[in-house]
C-alpha cells in the first residue's frame, strides 16, 4: 500500500529521526532522513513521491516554514507536522497553508502510523491532481533558453520577423524554435499555449 | 496612789494560784533547786504530749533539745540568783519528737528567811511567732535577690553622698554608672515633671537626703540618660541611719515608669521598709476580788502598758478604762457570761491602751475562784501581749502582699524552685506562658516544663547553678498543650542561712514571638525561593514538555516499528533488537531529563553537597534549551578542561543559573539582530569560582544594572521581579557575590562567585 513511496523525515533530534525512520521501514516504506529543512528542500524534486514527517520546532527553518515553502512550490507532498504543543493559532496557520496533519506529542500508540498511511493515500490523489501542472512544469523545463526567449515574445503577440530582429537571428531560426516550442509544450496553437501559461505561470521550472 | 503591797508578786494564796495555773491555758511549771520538775499544769502536759507521771521528778533539761541543755544550767543558776526571769526562750522537745519554742517568765518563791523554795514559771508557746519571724527573714532575703535581677534601678550612696554602686537596672536606666560625689551631681541632667524645671546639682533629692536625712519618694523626673535617651523615671531617695539616727548613707531608687511601673512601685516600697523588730511579749498577772471589786495588777501587767508599779490603782476601772471602746462591750459581756457559767477555761483578745496612747493587742486568760458555797469570789488571770506577734504576722502578710504584687504585675514569669528543683511558686505570667492554671504548677518537677531536647542542657545548668554560676540563657519550655515557649532566663541560686543551696529563683521573659518571627521569615524565604523555581519551571514548561516528549515519542515509534516487523513473516530479529536498544537509550534519556527537572523543582531540605560545575550548568541549560531555540538564541557553554567541583546547595545554585539564563534569553526581543548568543562560562581565581552569563541582547540604556537585584524590579511585562533578588540571597548565603554590568556588545553580563571550599553547611 505504501510501498514505493518514501517517508521524508525532517527532525533535528537524532533519536526522533532514527525512530521515525524505523517506523517507516517497518511499514515497508523507504525512509530518507534530514536534520534540517534546508537539506530536505535541496534534495527533493517534483518527481519525489511520498510524505514529509517534520518536527515543528527546529533550528533554522522550522516545520511550518518548510510546509509554506513546499506550498509555494506547489508540491503535492503531504506534510505531517509533529508538535510539542499545538497552540490553536499555529494549527490554523498550518491548515491554511495546506498541511495534512498536525500531531501533538506525545501521541497515542499508532496515531502517527495511521497518519502516515492516510497521508500516503492523500499523496496518491494529489499526485494525480497535480499531473497537468507537473507536466507543464516538466515541458517548460525542457525548453532551451533560446526557445524561452522566443516563447516569451510569441506570448506578447509579436510577429516572427520582429522577434528575429530583436534577437538578431534569422526568421528561419525563429520559425524552427517556434516549432520546437509547440512540440515540447504539446500544444497545437498559440492560443492553447497562452491559456496554459496563464493557468500555471511562467516560472515553475525550478521544482 | 497605791501602797507597796500592790506591786509585790500576786501570790496571796498559793493554792489559788495552783488552781489557776492548773487550769490556765499557759504552760506552768515549778522546779526545785536542782532544776527537777515539781509541778506542771495540764497545758504543759498537753503542749509537750506527756503524762504527768512521766514528768514529775525529772530534770527540766530532759525536755530541752540537746543543744539547749548546757545553757539551761547556766541560765537556771542566774535565775536563782536574780530571783526572776522574763522572756527567756527555750526550744523544748515534745514526746513525739517535735519541738516548740517557749518563752518563759518566772519567779523564785522563797520562805520567810529568804531561802529558795521553788520556782514558779509560766511559759507561752512562741513557735508560731518564731516561724513568722523566720519566714519574714527568708522573704526579705528573697526580695534582695529580686532587687538584683529585676529591672529596677538601685543606687547605694555613702555618707558623704558619693554614689558607690548601682545595680544593673540602675545602670541601664542611666546608661552609665557615674560614681560621683555631691560636687559632681551636675553630671546628672534631669527635669522635674510636670513643671519641667531643671534640677540644680545641690537640689537633687539625694543631696537633700544626705544633708538633712529626709526621705524623698517618687519624684517624677525626665532624665537625659548618658546613652542619650530621655526617660521618665520615678526617683526616690532614703537615708540609711544608724541606731543613733546618724546618716550612714543613702539609697536611691530609680524606676523607669514607662514600663512595669506598678510592679516596680511595689518593689520600691519594699526597699524603703526594712526589717521589723519583733519583740517577745511578756505576761502580766492580775487578781480580781469580786467582793471588793479591787484588782491586784502585777508589775509586768503594768509595765506591759508602759506604767510604773505605782502609777495604776487597784480598781477594776483601771482595766475597763483601757480597753478599746470597740472591744469593751463584747469583752465585758464575755466576762459576765464567763463568771456566771464558771467555765474552767477562758481566753479573749482585745485592744488595750498603752500609756503612750497606742493600743496593744492583749490576750487575757482568766480563771474563777469560788467559795465553799460555790459562789465566784475572785477571778485571777494573765495578760499576754500579742502586739508584736500580730505585727510580725501583719508584716509578713504585707511582705507577702508586696511580693505577690511584684510578681503578679510583672510582665516576666517568675519561678521559685526548692532544693530538689520542684516548683514552689509560679506567678500568673509564668502560668500563662506555659498554658497552665497557676495552682497546678506548684509541686511539679521543673523538668516537666523543659523541652525534651534541652533536658540535658538544663541538668548541666542546674548543676552549675548549685556551684554558684548564674548567667542569662535561653530555654525552650514545654507548654501544657505540647507547644514550645522560648524564654530568656535570668536565674540565681537561693541559699539558706547556713549557706546551703536551698533552691533557685528564676525570671523568664517570653521571646517566643521573636523566635517564631525568625523561623517564619526563614520559612517564607524558602517558600519564596521555591515559588520562584516553580515560576521558572512554569515559564519553561513548553521547553520541558518538548524535552520529555522527544524521547517518549521516539520510544513509541521504535515500539510500533518493532510491533510491525514482528507481525511479518520471518521477522528480522536483528532489526528488532537494534530498535529495542534504541528504546532503552531513549528511555534512559527521558529518565535523565525527569531527574534533572525534579532536582530543580524539589522543595529541598538537602544539605550542601559537592557537585560538578559542569553538571550544574548542563542541568540549567537543559531547562532553558527549548526557550532558547524558540527565540533562536544559541547557548554557548565554556568549561575548563578539568572537572571542577563546588560544595553548594545544588538546587539553589541551579536556580540562580536558570534565573540568569532565562533572563538572558528573554532579553532578546522578537525581531532583534542575529546571531543571538548567550555565553555561560566559568573561571576560577584563588579559592573562588566565577560563573558568567553574557548575552549580546539589545538592552540597557540608562538603568543601573545593579538595580536589577532589587526585589520586584522588572523590565518584563510578565516578570515578578523576584528572580534576581532571590539569586542574590542565594549567592550571598553561599558566601559569594553577584553583580551585573553592561558589556561591549551592548548586552548584559551577570556574574557570581562561589567559594570553592567551604565548611559543612
Amino acid at each position: 500500500m505504501t510501498s514505493g513511496k518514501t517517508v521524508f523525515v525532517v527532525d533535528d533530534d537524532d533519536q526522533m529521526r532514527s525512530s521515525l525512520c524505523a517506523l517507516a521501514t517497518s511499514m515497508d516504506s523507504p525512509a530518507r532522513a534530514f536534520a534540517t529543512a534546508e537539506e530536505f528542500l535541496a534534495a527533493v524534486s517534483p518527481r519525489s513521491r511520498g510524505v514529509v514527517v517534520t518536527d515543528l520546532r527546529m533550528p533554522g527553518m522550522d516545520g511550518l516554514e518548510l510546509q509554506k515553502e513546499l506550498a509555494r512550490r506547489h508540491s503535492h507532498l503531504p506534510v505531517i507536522i509533529l508538535t510539542a504543543y499545538a497552540r490553536t493559532p499555529i494549527t490554523v496557520e498550518a491548515m491554511r497553508a495546506g498541511a495534512v496533519t498536525m500531531i501533538d506529542k506525545p501521541y497515542h500508540d499508532d496515531d502517527l502510523a495511521a497518519a502516515i498511511r492516510w497521508a500516503m493515500e492523500t499523496e496518491e490523489t494529489r499526485w494525480q491532481a497535480s499531473g497537468r501542472r507537473r507536466d507543464f512544469c516538466l515541458y517548460l523545463a525542457s525548453l532551451t533558453p533560446g526557445e524561452r526567449q522566443v516563447m516569451d515574445r510569441i506570448l506578447r503577440g509579436k510577429l516572427n520577423k520582429v522577434i528575429a530582429r530583436e534577437l538578431a537571428v534569422s526568421i528561419r531560426t525563429v520559425e524552427k524554435r517556434r516549432h520546437e516550442i509547440m512540440s515540447k509544450m504539446k500544444v497545437t496553437s498559440v492560443a492553447e499555449l497562452a491559456a496554459l501559461v496563464s493557468e500555471f505561470g511562467r516560472d515553475e521550472g525550478n521544482l | 496612789m497605791s501602797d507597796n503591797r500592790s506591786c509585790v508578786e500576786p501570790v496571796p494564796c498559793e493554792n489559788h494560784f495552783a488552781t489557776l495555773y492548773e487550769e490556765a491555758p499557759l504552760g506552768y511549771q515549778s522546779l526545785d533547786a536542782q532544776g527537777r520538775v515539781l509541778q506542771v499544769n495540764r497545758t504543759w502536759l498537753e503542749l509537750l504530749g506527756y503524762a504527768r507521771d512521766e514528768v514529775i521528778g525529772r530534770s527540766f533539761a530532759d525536755f530541752l533539745t540537746v543543744a539547749q541543755r548546757p545553757c539551761f544550767a547556766e541560765r537556771f543558776a542566774r535565775f536563782k540568783a536574780a530571783g526572776e526571769v522574763r522572756g527567756v526562750e527555750f526550744e523544748m522537745v515534745r514526746k513525739d519528737g517535735g519541738t516548740l519554742v517557749a518563752s518563759f517568765d518566772g519567779r523564785i518563791a522563797r520562805d520567810e528567811h529568804g531561802r529558795f523554795l521553788r520556782t514558779h514559771c509560766i511559759f507561752s508557746d512562741v513557735t508560731e511567732r518564731k516561724r513568722a519571724e523566720t519566714d519574714l527573714r527568708n522573704r526579705e532575703s528573697l526580695l534582695e535577690k529580686i532587687f538584683d535581677i529585676l529591672p529596677i534601678g538601685l543606687w547605694f550612696v555613702d555618707k558623704d553622698g558619693k554614689l558607690t554602686r548601682g545595680n544593673p537596672a540602675g545602670i541601664a536606666i542611666w546608661g552609665a554608672e557615674p560614681r560621683v560625689a555631691p560636687a559632681d551631681y551636675g553630671v546628672f541632667k534631669a527635669r522635674r515633671l510636670p513643671s519641667g524645671e531643671d534640677i540644680a546639682p545641690n537640689d537633687w533629692a539625694l543631696a537633700h537626703t544626705i544633708r538633712d536625712g529626709v526621705t524623698i519618694v517618687d519624684e517624677l523626673l525626665e532624665i537625659d540618660a548618658f546613652d542619650g535617651k530621655k526617660k521618665i523615671i520615678l526617683n526616690s531617695t532614703a537615708p540609711v541611719l544608724d541606731d543613733g539616727g546618724a546618716i550612714q548613707g543613702a539609697i536611691v531608687v530609680n524606676q523607669d515608669i514607662t514600663e512595669r511601673w506598678k510592679a516596680e512601685q511595689a518593689l520600691r516600697e519594699s526597699a524603703l521598709r526594712q526589717a521589723m523588730a519583733v519583740q517577745a511579749g511578756n505576761v502580766g498577772l492580775w487578781d480580781w476580788d469580786l467582793l471588793t471589786n479591787k484588782v491586784v495588777y502585777s508589775r509586768e501587767w503594768k509595765s506591759q502598758i508602759g506604767y510604773e508599779a505605782d502609777e495604776i490603782s487597784d480598781s477594776f476601772e483601771e482595766w475597763r478604762s483601757r480597753v478599746h471602746p470597740e472591744d469593751l462591750g463584747p469583752v465585758s459581756n464575755e466576762i459576765q457570761t464567763y463568771i456566771a457559767q464558771r467555765r474552767p477555761d477562758y481566753a479573749t483578745e482585745f485592744r488595750f491602751r498603752h500609756k503612750d496612747g497606742s493600743f496593744r493587742w492583749i490576750m487575757a486568760h482568766a480563771s474563777v475562784v469560788t467559795d465553799d458555797a460555790g459562789r465566784a469570789v475572785r477571778v485571777m488571770g494573765a495578760h499576754i501581749d500579742l502586739t508584736e506577734q500580730k505585727r510580725a504576722e501583719a508584716a509578713r502578710r504585707q511582705s507577702d502582699e508586696r511580693y505577690r504584687r511584684i510578681v503578679e504585675m510583672a510582665n516576666e514569669g517568675f519561678l521559685v524552685l526548692d532544693a530538689d528543683d520542684r516548683v514552689t511558686f509560679a506567678n500568673r505570667r509564668m502560668a500563662e506562658m506555659l498554658g497552665y492554671p497557676e495552682s497546678v504548677l506548684e509541686g511539679r518537677p521543673v523538668t516537666d516544663l523543659v523541652a525534651e531536647e534541652e533536658l540535658a542542657d538544663h541538668r548541666a545548668r542546674m548543676e552549675k547553678r548549685r556551684q554558684g554560676c548564674d548567667d542569662p540563657y535561653e530555654r525552650r519550655l514545654r507548654r501544657r498543650d505540647g507547644g514550645i515557649c522560648h524564654a530568656l532566663v535570668s536565674a540565681s541560686a537561693i541559699h539558706d542561712e547556713t549557706g546551703r543551696f536551698a533552691g533557685s529563683f528564676g525570671m523568664y521573659t517570653d521571646i517566643t514571638r521573636a523566635k517564631d518571627d525568625e523561623e517564619r521569615l526563614a520559612a517564607m524565604e524558602k517558600q519564596l525561593r521555591h515559588a520562584n523555581r516553580l515560576a521558572a519551571l512554569g515559564a519553561l514548561s513548553a521547553g520541558i514538555a518538548h524535552e520529555v516528549n522527544q524521547p517518549l515519542c521516539a520510544i513509541l515509534n521504535f515500539a510500533n516499528a518493532c510491533k510491525n516487523v514482528a507481525a511479518q513473516e520471518n521477522p528480522d530479529m536483528a532489526l528488532i533488537a537494534q530498535w529495542c536498544d534504541a528504546i532503552a537509550a531513549a528511555a534512559s534519556r527521558s529518565g535523565d531529563i525527569v531527574r534533572r527537572m525534579s532536582r530543580f523543582s524539589r522543595r529541598s531540605v538537602m544539605q550542601f553537597r559537592r557537585v560538578s560545575v559542569r553538571e550544574l550548568i548542563e542541568d540549567a541549560a537543559m531547562l532553558v534549551r527549548f526557550e532558547a531555540g524558540r527565540r533562536k538564541v544559541t547557548i554557548v557553554r565554556r568549561f575548563p578542561d578539568e572537572e571542577w567541583f563546588v560544595t553548594v546547595h545544588p538546587v539553589q545554585v541551579h536556580q540562580v543559573l536558570v534565573n540568569l539564563l532565562k533572563n538572558a534569553i528573554e532579553a532578546f526581543d522578537d525581531d532583534g539582530l542575529t546571531p543571538r548568543q548567550v555565553v555561560v562560562a566559568v573561571d576560577a581565581t584563588g579559592d573562588t569560582i566565577r560563573f558568567q552569563v553574557t548575552d549580546n541582547g539589545p538592552r540597557f540604556g540608562n538603568t543601573d544594572p545593579n538595580e536589577l537585584f532589587t526585589p520586584f524590579f522588572t523590565t518584563k511585562a510578565e516578570g515578578l521581579g523576584l528572580g534576581l533578588s532571590i539569586s542574590r540571597t542565594i549567592v550571598e548565603n553561599h558566601g559569594g557575590r553577584i553583580g551585573a554590568a553592561a558589556n561591549e556588545e551592548g548586552g548584559l553580563t551577570v556574574s557570581f562567585t562561589l567559594p570553592i571550599k567551604r565548611g559543612e553547611g
